[in-house]
């Protein structure tokens, strides 16, 4: 299993190095390491950086993942990152992960393969500005003055007249016999900061502002596969084939973090398990924490 | 259940609610007159309203302002919401950490679904951070390991899927589906 994942090492780095972007993933890690300190979890970081990239060329139909030749400038034009040591982190991968030395090459292959993505990256990156944007539209109480303040002074108003007619979602009087709640976009987030994956998961097939609000990447940070019985007949396999493709490297690491960094987690879990049963890593194994 | 605005019931509920200096500070208090959006008037000892962030921070801005219309609260949820606020200024007199668990569990146990989940956005909007906690937890204890169909009741949501968002959901989360009650 390890074995499988590391043999092949060589030849990705062969097919990927690219310092810059190998540099820059690393650079990652150092901003979120007071946070998440153990030594265990570093490349965790390292991956989740690279993967905020990547990860949306898992995107949809996973088309994405298939230009690992065409790494896009993309990298150096964020050029915000720093190059801490890389032997450092590498041994961190190989101790926490595949318990081997000779690791050099998962640190460039995931960068690479972040790298990779660009071009979805850029879009992602879109994505969640919008997604920001639109989240403090649902939940912001713009002060449109309702009806049952008539007779607040005008700063009353500036102050408190804070429901949104477009919001429908808080208390209002449309709230009929039927019980009816709902809670906006980011309220659900509160709750849903609460509920562990699977409930996540199971949240998400109630509705589609719940499937958005629980695919929302605070909550896909971390997965925890313990005591979960995962069989490769739970997955497609027709999703990602270059994400296949990848599997033989330890840049499976990579794939993992590429899935399940961002809010796109639950829809993209099983590519991650697909990737992960392939390689035979114990999956009740598997806790992630970036 | 059917809680909401321009309830007459509710006015009894706000005579309830507003006169008792009895169990708290003993130097006579300056009231606050809250003003929910259903015009239902609730008077609270100025403690208890500086609990709510918002109302502390629109006295802050006009101090001279006796009435401070809540427009986006109703009632219910604003007694309920009341009641819990005197709970912890008592706490925050008196810290004994265990009581104070004891009466956030027994508050929110006691309230229906729908009161849980209506005082959300008010402690949301009031800004009562606690509080927001403590129904957060409840509304995610009480959907945990339920059925898909049993949390669309229990928050009264329409299925907007399509069959085929349906289906490609169940595939992606065949791995979640061990071990949730099916109500």
């Amino acid at each position: 299993m390890k074995e499988g994942i590391s043999e092949n090492e060589g030849e990705t780095e062969g097919n990927f190095g690219n310092n810059e972007e190998d540099t820059e993933a690393t650079a990652l890690r150092d901003l979120r390491q007071e946070r998440y300190g153990q030594e265990s979890m570093r490349w965790t970081d390292e991956m989740n950086r690279a993967m905020q990239r990547a990860r949306s060329g898992f995107g949809g139909d996973g088309g994405g993942a298939t230009n690992w030749g065409e790494m896009g400038p993309g990298f150096e034009e964020e050029g915000q990152f720093v190059a801490p040591p890389l032997a450092l982190r590498r041994s961190a991968f190989c101790t926490s992960w595949l318990g081997r030395g000779e690791n050099s090459g998962s640190s460039s292959a995931v960068a690479e393969a972040a790298g990779s993505c660009n071009e979805g990256c850029d879009r992602d990156a879109h994505n969640k500005r919008a997604r920001v944007n639109s989240c403090s539209n649902d939940c912001h109480y713009a002060a449109v003055m309702a009806s049952g303040a008539g007779n607040s002074t005008p700063s009353a108003d500036r102050h408190l007249g804070l429901r949104d007619d477009g919001d429908d979602s808080i208390t209002s009087k449309s709230e009929d016999l039927e019980v009816r709640m709902d809670l906006t976009d980011d309220l659900l987030h509160m709750v849903f900061s609460f509920l562990d994956h699977v409930n996540l998961c199971q949240a998400a097939k109630v509705c589609r502002q719940w499937r958005a609000a629980s695919s929302h990447e605070d909550f896909w940070r971390c997965l925890n596969f313990e005591n979960r019985n995962i069989s490769v007949e739970q997955c497609e396999f027709d999703l990602v084939p270059s994400a296949k493709s990848f599997t033989q490297s330890s840049s499976c690491i990579w794939v993992e973090y590429r899935i399940s960094v961002k809010r796109c987690g639950f829809e993209k879990l099983k590519e991650l398990v697909t990737i992960l049963s392939s390689l035979s890593i114990p999956l009740n194994r598997i806790t992630r924490r970036l | 259940m059917s809680s909401s605005t321009d309830s007459p019931t509710l006015t009894t509920e706000t005579t309830q609610l507003s006169p008792q200096p009895d169990t708290e500070t003993a130097k006579p208090t300056k009231k606050i007159t809250l003003k929910s959006s259903d015009n239902q008037i609730f008077e609270v000892e100025e403690s208890v309203a500086m609990e709510f962030a918002t109302v502390k921070s629109f006295f802050e801005d006009s101090p001279s302002t006796d009435t401070v219309p809540l427009p986006n609260v109703t009632a219910k949820p604003l007694s309920q919401v009341i009641e819990f606020c005197k709970e912890q200024i008592k706490f925050k007199a008196n810290p004994d950490e265990a009581q104070k668990k004891k009466y956030n569990a027994e508050f929110v146990t006691e309230k229906s679904d729908k009161d849980l989940v209506d005082m959300i956005p008010v402690a949301n909007y009031l800004e009562i951070k606690d509080l927001l906690d403590v129904l957060n937890q409840a509304v995610a204890d009480r959907i945990e390991n339920k059925s898909v169909e049993y949390v669309r009741s229990f928050f009264g949501i329409d299925n907007d899927f399509t069959a085929e968002e349906e289906a490609a959901l169940r595939r992606e989360h065949a791995w979640a589906y061990e071990g949730v009650d099916e109500d």
